[in-house]
């Protein structure tokens, strides 16, 4: 579904030798993502993590290589079919109450005539009844996250993509947001998940398959499913790989 | 989605209102104590009216567009919407669109409400619109252009650039101090105050200035067309 090839992206500063040189954030990234799979991403601070989902998003656009999605650039993948989507800094305004922001992606997802359907159930599953009516800048940093969840049920989407989406969840609703990821990949086995996150246990529980990054490149790449009982976990093999690379520098 | 775009732009709905009713007391047609001198019966007549809806058309639209695009990119609203199978073109078109329609409904009710209230009827005037329609659409295009191409203070240059609409001397003031090839691309640049208060001129005479309304319009469609370039090919993160 996804084949990224030999993909660099580098920053460039508006103004060429006024105000530093570029900075390259992703440098030759090939990864292919098979329908079905979920796949972590996870790197230390800078990796390229952020850069890495903005570009399958569409946000950002490749400096060389290519990233088609379903055989579709990703913007125009993103614009005809959408993505379930959190980011790392979850931003909704902040005046909207809290089924008006719900009732705007419905729209914004051509949610159709069951939008409201949609939304009363986004907002029964997530918990956020007793906030329906709330402005959306009053709320905690956690019910700001789970209405970001909410927001990702309101269309059935073939990608989802998440950035820390654990981020201010206590544990209940950690627990909550693995059903609501379990459920949406059974609904369907062609669903692809892509999960960013530094919460390793989090992301060895949600993937099958993890792309380790490090200054843009990806240094690693882990299957989960064939780990064999007693093998070390993600973290033990993250934080061993962190100072192999901290040995060769 | 009109709804709930409407539901957002309601404070500044409410801000039009007032700078509506603000215009309303500065209108000479509306405040007429003694018989018109015949020089002057046209300007305050219902024609003459339409130069004060430009001035109501032009701030609606810098208070309805203020930020419409700069404050999505800056404060990462847009990275929810455009997940959503939505073009961000289309999005901010229809953004556009219900401000422009926004602001001649708001020129049509001060022509229709304030004839009622200063003269007890309607006297006509309806041709007159077509002033507060060219300015909408000069602002808007820059609005548009300014929202995409800067992070923030698109409404304050705007407002700078719409000044001279109300103080004609700040331009008299700069031919006299910048060189004239300068003074004449500062003109090129600026809103086309000229050629709208040749279409006016026009709309007195009964005779309209079709050369200016083209113009205008060029001139709307050129920033219109240069945000859309850049909406298409800026990056959103």
């Amino acid at each position: 579904m996804i084949h990224l090839e030999n993909v660099i992206k580098d920053y460039r500063s508006v103004l060429p030798g006024l105000r530093g040189s570029s900075v390259r954030a992703l440098d030759g990234v090939t990864a292919h993502v098979t329908p079905g799979t979920a796949l972590g991403i996870i790197g230390l601070n800078g990796a390229g993590k952020s850069t890495l989902l903005n570009l399958l998003l569409g946000y950002l656009r490749a400096t060389s290589g290519s990233a088609p999605i379903g055989g579709l650039e990703p913007r125009a993948y993103a614009q005809r079919h959408g993505v379930s989507y959190i980011p790392e800094r979850v931003a909704i305004p902040p005046k909207r109450s809290v089924r008006g922001a719900l009732e705007a992606y419905a729209m914004l997802g051509n949610a159709g005539l069951d939008a409201q359907d949609r939304v009363n159930s986004a907002i029964n599953r997530l918990g956020l009844t007793e906030f329906e009516r709330r402005r959306v800048g009053t709320l905690s940093k956690g019910n700001l996250q789970r209405l970001a969840v909410a927001q990702t049920l309101l269309a059935d989407r073939k990608l989802m993509v998440l950035d820390e989406p654990t981020d201010g969840l206590d544990p209940v609703w950690v627990a909550e947001l693995r059903k609501i990821i379990g459920d949406w990949r059974r609904g369907d086995p062609e669903r692809v998940l892509i999960v960013a996150s530094h919460n390793l246990p989090e992301v060895e529980r949600l993937t099958d398959r993890v792309l380790v990054l490090h200054a843009g490149r990806v240094r690693e790449e882990i299957d989960l499913r064939g780990a064999k009982p007693g093998s070390p976990k993600l973290e033990e093999r993250f934080l061993e790989l962190v100072s192999g690379w901290s040995e060769a520098a | 989605m009109i709804g709930i775009l409407l539901r957002d732009l309601r404070w500044r709905v409410l801000l039009v209102f007032l700078v509506a009713l603000v215009l309303y007391f500065l209108e000479p047609a509306f405040h007429q104590h003694d018989v018109a001198d015949p020089e002057f019966a046209e300007e305050l007549g219902p024609i003459g009216v339409s130069a004060t809806l430009a001035y109501l058309a032009g701030l609606a639209m810098i208070v309805l567009l203020a930020g419409f695009v700069s404050s999505d990119r800056r404060e990462g609203y847009a990275q929810m919407y455009f997940s959503q199978p939505t073009s961000p073109l289309a999005f901010y078109a229809l953004r556009w669109v219900l401000a422009f329609a926004i602001a001649i409904i708001a020129a049509v009710a001060f022509l229709i409400v304030g004839q009622f209230v200063a003269w007890g009827g309607a006297r006509g005037g309806g041709s007159g619109l077509l002033l507060p329609l060219l300015t909408a659409s000069v602002y808007g295009g820059i609005m548009a252009f300014l929202s995409v191409a800067l992070p923030r203070g698109d409404a304050w240059v705007a407002f700078i650039l719409f000044l001279p609409t109300f103080f004609p001397q700040v331009l008299d003031l700069l031919q006299t101090t910048m060189p004239p090839g300068a003074y004449r691309l500062l003109l090129f640049a600026l809103p086309p105050q000229t050629a709208l208060q040749d279409v006016y001129q026009g709309l007195l005479l009964h005779d309209l200035a079709w050369g200016s309304v083209v113009f205008v319009l060029g001139y709307s469609a050129a920033w219109l067309i240069a945000a859309t370039l850049m909406l298409r090919f800026r990056e959103w993160a």
